[in-house]
């Protein structure tokens, strides 16, 4: 594919991103949410990181891996227990990831 | 030269603790995105199209997506469903972001909007539950993510070629750790732990069921009504 292609592809990719962004935050204000609507925001925040967390540790090259040698996934029971402790963005980060490079330069 | 009066005195403030609290942030969009960059060269796009994948797209996994369908060859229309259905999960966040939103004035709503990301929405939906927004801190935390997100991309472009197997760094795990920082506060009652371990779970059962980028959306609304069914259940119960 030629890179203008690329550069158009880009550009629509870029304009389907903001309006699933904006859509919402321009239009639900000033409105009347029904009841189901309102309670299960309530709940979105962290059914939709816990998702994201699992999709990103336990998702290796698009098949779930649960295993031992899934450095990644082993590292997040501690980093939660880190998170819970401090309450940290920066020490959970920050520990989180020195875990896993230490992990994965002793095991090779 | 005059002395600041009150209201650019709170402004400055706001602008300082937006980026205080954004900071480390920073460090995983400074990761990624170098990572982003490294890997658009590699797949192919020049130097111009990755920067403006970061400008326009601005979301780690459509993006990391759309260079690997790109440097395949995939008909563009397909490139822009499969960003749709990744970013879906923007419309649950923005959702959720809108009430907070809610007193700005429409164009100030539109320039939010497009700087929501996954980082930008789990940092504001905890930073302001409770206690309202603040414009400016809010705005800052957006333009300074996005700011250091294209950063990043430039210097990731930059030194290309040098870098290889950028997962030795642990900088995959970055973005996971900044999820598990900001959600593990936000679990405070029985219910919200239902709603954490159900979300997780039923990820993996529907990527074991064969769906692909659709799992997040199927697993945040089962985790979602757990929740509510977990709710309706406790206050049935005699305490």
């Amino acid at each position: 594919m030629d890179q203008t292609t690329t550069f158009l592809t880009i550009l629509a990719m870029g304009a389907v991103s903001m309006a699933l962004k904006l859509a919402p935050v321009v239009f639900l204000p000033g409105r009347k949410l029904p009841h189901w609507l309102d309670i299960s925001l309530r709940h979105l925040p962290v059914a939709v990181l816990s998702a994201m967390t699992v999709q990103l540790l336990a998702i290796v090259d698009g098949e779930v891996n649960l295993q031992l040698g899934n450095v990644a996934l082993w590292a997040a029971i501690p980093t939660v227990i880190c998170a819970a402790l401090t309450r940290s963005l920066f020490w959970t980060i920050a520990f989180g990831m020195t875990l896993v490079v230490s992990l994965r330069w002793m095991l090779g | 030269m005059t002395e600041p009066n009150d209201s650019q005195k709170s402004w400055l403030g706001d602008v300082t603790a937006g980026t205080l609290v954004t900071a480390p942030v920073l460090m995983v969009y400074t990761a990624m995105g170098i990572a982003f960059g490294v890997l658009s060269i590699q797949a192919g796009l020049s130097p111009l199209n990755t920067v403006a994948m970061s400008l326009f797209v601005y979301a780690g996994t459509a993006q990391l997506a759309g260079i690997q369908l790109l440097a395949l060859g995939v008909p563009p229309v397909s490139i822009v469903i499969t960003t749709l259905v990744i970013n879906s999960r923007f419309l649950v966040m923005s959702s959720a972001l809108a009430p907070l939103v809610a007193r700005f004035p429409g164009w100030q709503r539109f320039l939010y909007g497009l700087e929501i990301t996954d980082a930008s929405f789990a940092l504001q939906i905890s930073r302001y539950s409770g206690r309202p927004m603040r414009k400016v801190e809010a705005f800052t935390i957006n333009l300074v993510g996005h700011f250091v997100w294209v950063a990043a991309t430039i210097a990731g472009v930059v030194i290309g070629g040098t870098v290889t197997n950028v997962e030795r760094y642990g900088l995959d795990f970055g973005m996971p750790a900044m999820f598990i920082a900001i959600m593990v506060p936000l679990i405070r009652t029985r219910v919200h732990v239902v709603v954490a371990v159900t979300g997780g779970l039923a990820l993996l059962f529907f990527r074991l069921l064969g769906f692909s980028y659709w799992a997040i959306l199927a697993a945040t609304a089962t985790a979602v009504v757990a929740g509510i069914a977990m709710e309706q259940w406790t206050r049935r119960q005699p305490s």
